[in-house]
């Protein structure tokens, strides 16, 4: 009963990542969407945009009634003091189909920023380009285009009434939405990895085989191998909703064998050693995340070391036992 | 024994260094960098002249509450007072004091980490090297480019507090008189961080963590409720009689806290972020918590400081030593402030930083916590590698941490420069004409946005705080002021006269409201922080002005102006119907004598606008006066006093006498903060007689009982 109350808690943590993800992502339920690749994305130059720089941009429509284009923008932690023109035109067409002027003061780090425009009904299969032009930009109070993916996205709205009046659009609208979907993959397995790792950890049978430890050994060293190097590896900047999930898994894991608190400052050494490293070759980033993980568990070994003294928790695994072959 | 000696002659080769490279410099008598290099208030003066809560003078005139400033005075202004009275210069004496500062650091942490273990030759070899380390903490040269060196009196002193404190607190288990003893001493040695202490964010996060250690201990298990309450008592009381002196009065004339935080956000651009740009978790373990981009060589020793910690966590899993928790969370803790707003857990530290105004107080993090860092971090280090037997990485540690203790040593000898120069006799000859004209208050020009000065080729180049604040000791207004105050009424009102003069209109009025005898420009600064053109369009205005009745020039450096008289004003006026003399007894107090014809009289005394400047009958405040004075602002900024002598003579006949239809009255301007110095001042002195009783009763009575045994 227990395990199930703790899938349905982890269900509901996973649904509110995936929530924050898609704020984050600017990700609409009642919309289609084009993801844009980099190369479709014209940067003239690395860095901040300077006044009279100019962005170039191109797609070719999936949906009809497209209706924003979101560009990823970083003001890099600082006030940006520029303002932005936006035109719109379908490829070969010598008029803009549209323009405006935005402040960069409201465009934020690492998150994408719509440009909206009148929706353009016989959209799909069409090429359409687009332009970002820098009017009062200078280095240090500007903006810079984020490389991070999906560097920009088109958008086809729907209503709510459009929807629900029009079978024929709903189906349209349902069908092309699961394809949509799977653009987001990763942000599903990222969002509740917590409550897949607690099923695999907990319900799978593989767990179970206890004759054999080759098993346990294999899972053993992917924790540590997980724990010691994907951390600071994959993650550009670590965030406190990664940091909530890994930490989490780890508790998990080290719940299910009752490891001792040096086992935790083991792995944290580990880290630290890693960020030590690549500290040594430059590679400060990387460092700085393989330091934070240590940090990490080092916090959660003085938890265990407290539960130890003084609730006289009694671990089953010593850091001499989950360091041995058994 | 004589392994022990030579390792420690090893240690004083250090200062001897350092002071080998001072004396090279004996052509100079003054030194600095950009930062508080200078003594805050003269030290050629007398300590009772330093020892006023008010101050117009300091800090160019801007920052009125100079209460703080008292606290200099224990330890820093006394050490100033002694070597300045020998002759040594003020260049020599602040290298001196640094050097000072590193040597007691070192033998107080070796003393701390002494009392801490038994130790064999190995062990006390790897307590001195990491005592040599805490001394010479590389980060701390830090607070020299910046010039706050004057908080290196903290971490100085903190090993021989905490080990007081931990005495204290174990000792009140069972023996309470054990733990008065050490109460006493520590309100001794607590003196000597007065003034670190006069940074109110700094004061905030010792007394935060002394009793963050107790409330842990605690929860720990590791103390009872008893020994919480009397430890956190004896702290509380030796904090307060060590400092209460200089405290009481700057309590008053502070002002609020949430103004206080405000100051220190626009001081770091408005953004915490920009203060800790560098303060991730990498450069924060290491050593390192504002970057390593001064020197090559600090990166070096960031990598060998981080081997050091890392090996120490290896060797305690080793040994299957736990390690202390309450080490580990101090550290823990102290390194989740110091990163700000960096991963991990920046929507905690964000949403703590809005809630919690002193944590807006303490401004750079790193620069106000750094030390608790090293210090745990050095205690922990100790914790788990002097009893370690593991010969091979016993080596590794004693190869790492002496390249790290070597390379910290010659980074302290390289890094540690002061800028030389002399200051040009001008500067004298000019105060002293200042003087001799009647000087008030000057106008001093150019603006220069707040930023630090940069001299000429006179002063060498030096680029730094401006000095002229204690050669010239008579309020000095700058248009503008500095970025670090806020603006007032008193400000704003000199930026319209200097202004006035930028536009070539009529400044009489002004400068007689503002109580300015003269206008001096400024010549010896570069004009790297302001605008030239308009400073000699200024000059060329003020050599015609019919406003100005003498001009006289000091070398390339000033040009004095002195305003003619009409437009001049006394500090303290009245009604011209009524007739007043007045006399300066000191800087918080002046005596006016008032001869009135009118049932009214109104006192504009032109000092900024303030609740703690009082007027009292004679020289003890009369609560009777109070109910027939108004206090209230006048010509925009300054202080003014309405008394209804009709209604005060009636009641207090014998005060107030009424000669042929006309009052005759004596009255005094007080700031009253100042009578809290002094009543802080009896405080801290009974105490201290009663800690140096019972000492001596102490010890006497465990004379006795020994020679009873």
């Amino acid at each position: 009963m227990k395990k199930y109350l703790i899938v349905i808690i982890l269900f509901v943590f996973g649904c509110i990542v995936l929530f924050e993800k898609f704020q984050e992502q600017d990700h609409r339920f009642l919309s289609l969407e084009l993801f844009g690749k980099k190369s479709e994305l014209k940067i003239l130059r690395p860095g901040e945009l300077e006044k009279g720089d100019i962005v170039k941009g191109e797609f070719t429509a999936s949906y009809n009634n497209i209706g924003q284009v979101t560009v990823r923008f970083n003001n890099n932690y600082h006030d940006s003091e520029d303002i932005l023109v936006f035109r719109l035109r379908e490829k070969g067409e010598k008029d803009w189909y549209y323009q405006a002027k935005y402040k960069t003061d409201q465009f934020l780090a690492h998150r994408l920023f719509p440009f909206g425009f009148p929706a353009i009904s016989n959209s799909a299969g069409k090429i359409y380009e687009f332009e970002l032009e820098s009017l009062n930009g200078i280095q240090g109070r500007g903006i810079s285009i984020d490389i991070k993916k999906p560097i920009f996205t088109v958008k086809t709205m729907f209503t709510k009434d459009e929807l629900v009046s029009n079978k024929k659009s709903l189906f349209f609208f349902i069908v092309q939405k699961i394809f949509n979907l799977t653009l987001y993959i990763p942000l599903f397995l990222y969002s509740y990895s917590l409550l897949l790792y607690y099923i695999f950890l907990h319900f799978l049978p593989i767990i179970k085989i206890k004759a054999n430890s080759n098993v346990k050994k294999i899972l053993k060293l992917m924790i540590i191998i997980t724990i010691t190097t994907i951390g600071a590896f994959i993650q550009e900047k670590v965030d406190d909703t990664t940091i909530a999930i890994v930490m989490s898994m780890y508790f998990l894991y080290s719940d299910k064998l009752k490891l001792e608190s040096r086992v935790t400052i083991f792995l944290a050494a580990i880290q630290l050693s890693i960020s030590l490293i690549l500290l040594v070759f430059g590679i400060s980033n990387q460092a700085n995340n393989a330091a934070i993980w240590g940090y990490m568990l080092m916090c959660f070994a003085v938890i265990q070391q407290i539960a130890e003294s003084l609730f006289h928790y009694s671990p089953k695994t010593s850091l001499e036992k989950f360091l041995s072959r058994d | 024994m004589k392994n022990i000696d030579f390792k420690w002659l090893i240690l004083l080769i250090v200062p001897i260094i350092l002071i080998y490279k001072i004396f090279l410099l004996y052509n100079y008598e003054f030194g600095g960098v950009a930062g508080d290099f200078f003594s805050v208030i003269n030290p050629s003066n007398s300590l009772i002249s330093n020892s006023f809560a008010f101050r117009s003078n300091l800090n160019n005139g801007y920052a009125d509450n100079t209460a703080n400033m008292i606290s200099h005075n224990s330890p820093y202004l006394i050490y100033e007072l002694l070597l300045s009275k020998l002759g040594i210069s003020q260049l020599v004496r602040t290298y001196l004091f640094i050097i000072l500062l590193s040597v007691v650091g070192c033998f107080n942490m070796y003393y701390y980490l002494s009392s801490k273990n038994q130790h064999d030759e190995s062990a006390k070899f790897k307590t001195l090297l990491l005592s040599i380390l805490y001394g010479f903490f590389p980060y701390f040269i830090y607070y020299i480019l910046p010039g706050h060196f004057l908080i290196l009196l903290l971490p100085a002193f903190f090993p021989i507090i905490q080990l007081l404190f931990e005495k204290i607190i174990f000792s009140s288990k069972n023996d309470i008189k054990l733990s008065l003893k050490y109460f006493s001493i520590l309100s001794f040695v607590l003196l000597f961080l007065c003034t670190p202490f006069a940074n109110l964010g700094v004061f905030g996060v010792f007394y935060s963590l002394m009793v963050g250690q107790l409330i842990l201990l605690l929860v720990l298990r590791q103390i009872n409720l008893k020994q919480l309450t009397i430890s956190f008592l004896l702290l509380s009381l030796s904090l307060l009689i060590s400092n209460i002196w200089w405290l009481a009065p700057y309590t008053v004339t502070m002002g609020s806290i949430s103004a206080m935080g405000e100051q220190s956000k626009q001081t770091i651009g408005s953004a915490i972020g920009a203060a800790t740009i560098h303060s991730n978790v990498i450069n924060t373990i290491s050593g390192f918590p504002e970057g390593v981009n001064i020197s090559f060589i600090l990166s070096i020793i960031q990598i060998f400081l981080f081997l050091v910690i890392i090996l120490s966590l290896f060797t305690s899993l080793l040994n299957r030593q736990k390690l202390k928790i309450e080490l580990l969370l101090i550290i823990l803790i102290t390194i989740f402030f110091t990163k700000g707003p960096n991963a991990p857990f920046s929507f905690i530290f964000n949403f703590l930083y809005n809630e919690i105004t002193l944590l807006q107080i303490i401004r750079r993090p790193a620069s106000k916590l750094y030390w608790i860092i090293i210090f745990f971090l050095i205690s922990l280090i100790s914790n788990a590698i002097l009893k370690n037997r593991n010969r091979r990485l016993n080596n590794l540690l004693n190869v790492s941490l002496s390249i790290s203790v070597v390379l910290t040593v010659f980074v302290t000898i390289q890094k540690t420069t002061l800028m030389p120069f002399n200051i040009p006799e001008t500067y004298y000859t000019a105060n002293q004409y200042l003087i001799k004209n009647n000087v008030k208050k000057i106008l001093l020009l150019p603006d220069i946005g707040g930023l630090n000065p940069e001299y000429n080729h006179e002063l060498n180049f030096h680029k730094g705080i401006d000095f002229l604040g204690q050669i010239w000791e008579f309020k000095k207004y700058i248009p503008s002021s500095t970025h670090w105050n806020l603006s007032n009424k008193e400000t704003d009102l000199v930026n319209v006269f200097a202004n006035s003069i930028y536009n070539e209109d009529d400044f009489c009025e002004i400068s007689k409201n503002l109580n300015v005898s003269h206008i001096v420009i400024r010549k010896d600064l570069l004009p790297t922080n302001y605008d030239l053109v308009q400073l000699n369009l200024a000059d060329f205005y003020l050599s015609k002005s019919k406003l100005i009745s003498k001009i006289d020039s000091f070398g390339n450096n000033f040009k004095i102006f002195q305003i003619v008289d009409e437009c001049q004003s006394q500090i303290i006026s009245t009604d011209s119907v009524d007739k007043s003399t007045f006399q300066i007894i000191n800087p918080g107090l002046y005596q006016i004598k008032i001869q009135s014809n009118s049932d009214e009289v109104s006192i504009i005394f032109k000092e900024k606008f303030d609740k703690s400047w009082v007027l009292n009958l004679g020289s003890i405040a009369n609560k009777k006066l109070n109910d027939y004075v108004i206090h209230d602002t006048a010509l925009g900024y300054a202080n003014k006093w309405t008394v209804d002598l009709a209604s005060y003579c009636s009641t207090m006949g014998n005060k107030c006498q009424k000669v042929g239809g006309s009052y005759h009255l004596e009255v005094w301007i007080k700031y009253w903060p100042q009578y809290l110095h002094t009543i802080g001042l009896f405080i801290s002195t009974v105490s201290y007689l009663f800690c140096i009783g019972y000492l001596i009763h102490f010890y006497r009575n465990n004379k006795i009982s020994k020679q009873k045994k």
